[in-house]
């Protein structure tokens, strides 16, 4: 029997490599998107670990905490680390001169070069892929980049980007196409560091003035720094502090606490209820937990998620109506081979099993190909891609992926492997490789009545003859083309997100084209980069927002879509923003079409 | 050709090997049956040879012997088991054990060599390796294509692949061979040559069933003549020579 499989597999070399090929790309896209499915937050998980984030992050009122309180707190039970106090204030700025209100990959500026157009698309890729800035602290809308425009955001000030909690990347790679590389911590007063995060984009060197303090103070922008959890909108040195605070504003510190339980709402709750016993009434004037940056992670990094597993799915679907074929095909080709082998006293479960066997060997090496395909190859590239995620394989899924497959390829050859293996020997031998009778004789008698060459209407009616196959053939080349137009569809939508964050447009809605409603295109987006009144929005009413310059006249943004963690104070600390354009630009919502696709930069829609 | 008289299942022993008791068999509802009420027995040891025009019904004789198609009404019994009640999977491997077949066109496996072909059917039948291999060399021996086991039969006359598939249904010692026009791909003298190799298996005792359009081969090479003419038995003579 295996004689029998293996001759048949190696007579028909087409088959075979077609089969091969099919379960490569099938067992790798299907990796990938179990992989993605698996690990979507993973990122978060072992960034959040590596730079010792928090698990809150409280703002005190400093005139109502004394030291010993806040010593105190540090042996509180399931505190396991306790980082700060570090100064803080909400400032709002405005780019100070000219050459600070260009945009970084503006093409007002020139055309971009390469390597520039690569830094950008990952420095917005990294920012869409990481949590969303959203809380006061860290909230700083694009506004600062445009000249003359103003927005609010919190600075801390910390003399290193280091510390027990929360670790600061002072120099991100990320950032290379603003920084160069020479992005660096302030070291001096009148430095500042901002926040990758936010969307201000000023060269390293140029100066944001701050408007809210008096003396409108200047600071020269000498770094760009990313954070996991995006606590802060900017650095300065702690003496820096007082000079940015506005007259009349309390003082308040920054202070950041990791719990042995924080792992759900209802815990960060009770530890959060443990800090202001032991601080006492209005020691705290908000909090916020890590919770809802790694819920928002996990939406952001969702936006790969349906790629990846729709192209899993056409692949998979691929495979099995392209195995389903060719087994058809091998079948058919082989009545005469089928009536031999039964003839010489093959049973019809080793018939069926010489078909699957011809499947199997192809099969199974396209397999663990393919397997190794997208752990080793395909996960780095999708790593690099625009918008990228932070993948990893568990050793489940890499036995999963392609036994899966295998099953499956083995279920679509069984079909007409199970069917050959019924095949009486005589119909086998004596039918050969006709058509059942009957079939397609009305499509020939039709054709034959067209006023075409009689060649070509004998070729169109032929599918007819055997149609199951015609089917699974039209299928496979819609399943096909399919996956041509959503690969060139997505990647046209990826380079307008990507360009869209880059300049600061916002959110972007696609729809495919001729559906109503607002598709993003470039024509949309031109105007409202020359024209756009940028203003930002306060979602809810905040004292940071408060001091922010802008309209109020754009709704806020509705809560459902900005969850408030347990305990925290969201008046307080929440300050998103939208932007409404003058010209009609769209400051989308999550559009409910599947076609659609919004991404989730919310600092993108942060004044710009 | 001496007509001795008509054989049918009352008249046969009781050590018939094959009996064919009123076998009928239509493709369609409507038109004439492929077999029409057929009766026929075959002794173990005899060479019967099955004659008539095309579509008589000769080859749908042989194949509801070899179990390959089963009859709409009647018996089948071959070797004390009744065929017709098999399913599919218990005639493959009562046919594997107790049933050679020999195609006009040969049909042996291209992509197999000469001795893998011969081999196949004893693997098939659980036989050992090294007894299979042992037995398929006999048999290529004995039929004077043994300098071919390693060929392929793409590469071979019609006549020596019509001895390889001789060897390919006799490597399970059947107690039944069927030859299916086993001269009509081959020329005069092949075909010849093919004629005295079954009728020196016939007479070492192999029982044989051949269905052919040639008097000839009939005449010389079968001890029994069954003549079937639209489906139903005309004429089962004893003939050929003296043995």
């Amino acid at each position: 029997m295996i004689r029998a499989a293996s001759g048949g597999a190696l007579r028909r070399v087409v088959q075979s490599v077609v089969v091969l090929g099919v379960l490569v790309f099938s067992t790798a896209a299907a990796l990938l998107a179990l992989a993605v499915l698996t690990s979507a937050n993973q990122g978060f998980a072992d960034a959040f670990a590596n730079e010792h984030e928090p698990d809150i992050a409280v703002t005190l009122n400093s005139t109502k905490v004394t030291t010993a309180q806040l010593a105190r707190t540090r042996r509180l039970n399931g505190v396991t680390a306790i980082a700060g106090p570090y100064p803080e204030a909400t400032i709002t700025a405005s780019a100070g001169t000219a050459a600070g209100a260009r945009r970084v990959g503006d093409s007002r500026n020139g055309p971009r070069t390469g390597t520039a157009r690569r830094a950008s698309a990952q420095a917005d890729a990294s920012a869409g892929a990481e949590p969303t800035q959203r809380g006061a602290k860290g909230a700083a809308g694009g506004a600062a980049s445009a000249a003359g425009s103003a927005t609010t955001f919190t600075v801390v000030g910390r003399s290193s980007p280091s510390g027990e909690l929360h670790d600061v990347a002072y120099n991100p790679s990320i950032m290379d196409a603003v920084t160069h590389g020479q992005s660096r911590w302030p070291s001096a007063l009148g430095e500042i560091s901002i926040a990758q995060a936010t969307s201000i984009r000023v060269p390293l060197g140029d100066t944001i003035t701050v408007t809210s303090a008096s003396g409108r103070p200047k600071l020269k922008v000498v770094g760009y720094g990313s954070q996991t959890v995006l606590f802060d909108g900017g650095w300065v040195l702690p003496a820096e502090i007082p000079l940015l605070r506005a007259k009349g504003t309390p003082a308040r510190e920054e202070v950041f606490y990791s719990f042995s339980s924080a792992g759900s709402a209802a815990q960060i709750s009770a530890d959060l209820a443990e800090l202001k016993r032991a601080l006492g009434a209005g020691a705290i004037a908000g909090s916020q937990s890590y919770l809802t940056f790694e819920q928002e992670t996990a939406r952001e990094q969702s936006v790969n998620t349906p790629f990846i597993t729709t192209f899993a799915i056409i692949a998979l679907l691929l495979a099995v109506l392209i195995v389903a074929n060719v087994v058809a095909a091998a079948v058919i080709a082989s009545y005469r081979r089928i009536g031999v082998l039964k003839s010489i006293g093959f049973t019809p479960s080793q018939v069926t099993a010489v078909y699957l066997a011809q499947i199997g060997l192809p099969a199974v090496l396209g397999a663990v190909i393919g397997a190794a395909l997208g752990k080793h190859w395909a996960l780095p590239l999708i790593q690099m891609a625009p918008i990228p995620t932070k993948v990893t394989v568990p050793v489940w899924i890499e036995f999963a992926a392609p036994l899966g497959m295998l099953a499956l390829t083995g279920v679509a050859a069984a079909i007409p492997a199970f069917r050959a293996g019924r095949m009486s020997a005589v119909q086998a031998i004596a039918a050969g490789q006709a058509p059942r009778p009957g079939r397609g004789y009305l499509a020939h008698r039709l054709a034959a009545r067209l006023a075409l060459p009689r060649p070509l209407a004998v070729g169109l009616a032929a599918p007819f003859s055997r149609p199951a196959r015609s089917a699974i053939t039209l299928l496979s080349i819609t399943a096909g083309l399919m996956a041509v137009v959503m690969a060139t569809g997505l990647s046209d939508s990826i380079h307008k997100i990507n360009h869209s964050a880059v300049q600061g447009l916002g959110q972007v809605q696609v729809t495919p084209r001729g559906v109503r409603g607002a598709p993003f295109t470039p024509n949309s987006r031109r105007p409202s980069r020359r024209h756009c009144s940028r203003r930002p929005e306060p979602s809810t009413t905040s004292p940071r927002a408060t001091k922010q310059s802008g309209s109020s006249s754009v709704p806020p943004v509705p809560a459902a879509e900005y969850p408030a963690s347990a305990g925290q104070d969201s008046s307080r600390w929440s300050n998103t923003r939208r932007f409404r354009c003058s010209s009609g630009c769209q400051d989308a919502r999550p559009p409910p079409s599947p076609w659609s696709l919004t991404t989730a930069r919310r600092h993108g829609s942060d004044g710009r | 050709m001496n007509e001795q008289g008509r054989r049918g299942p009352d008249s046969a022993p009781s050590t018939a090997l094959v009996r064919v008791s009123c076998v009928s068999k239509r493709y369609d509802a409507v038109g004439h049956p492929a077999l029409d009420d057929v009766s026929l027995t075959v002794e173990s040891g005899e060479a019967v040879a099955v004659m008539g025009p095309s579509g008589s019904g000769k080859s749908t004789l042989l194949n509801m012997i070899a179990g390959f198609d089963r009859p709409t009404s009647g018996e089948v019994t071959v070797a004390g088991e009744r065929v017709d009640r098999m399913g599919e999977t218990g005639v493959a491997r009562f046919r594997r054990r107790e049933i050679g077949m020999v195609f006009q066109f040969f049909n042996l496996l291209e992509d197999l060599t000469v001795q893998d072909n011969v081999l196949l059917p004893a693997q098939l039948a659980g036989v050992r390796r090294a007894d299979a291999r042992a037995r398929a060399g006999e048999l290529l021996a004995k039929l004077g294509i043994d300098r071919y086991r390693d060929s392929y039969p793409g590469l071979l006359s019609g006549g020596e692949r019509q001895r390889v598939a001789i060897a390919r249904a006799l490597v399970n010692a059947p107690a039944l061979l069927l030859a299916d026009e086993p001269t009509g791909a081959v020329d005069t003298a092949t075909g010849e040559e093919i004629g005295r190799l079954l009728l020196e298996l016939n007479q070492e005792g192999q029982t044989l069933v051949l269905v052919t359009h040639s008097p000839e081969l009939a005449a010389t090479y079968a001890r029994r003549i069954v003549r079937l003419v639209d489906g139903q038995v005309e004429s089962d003579t004893s003939a050929g020579p003296e043995r």
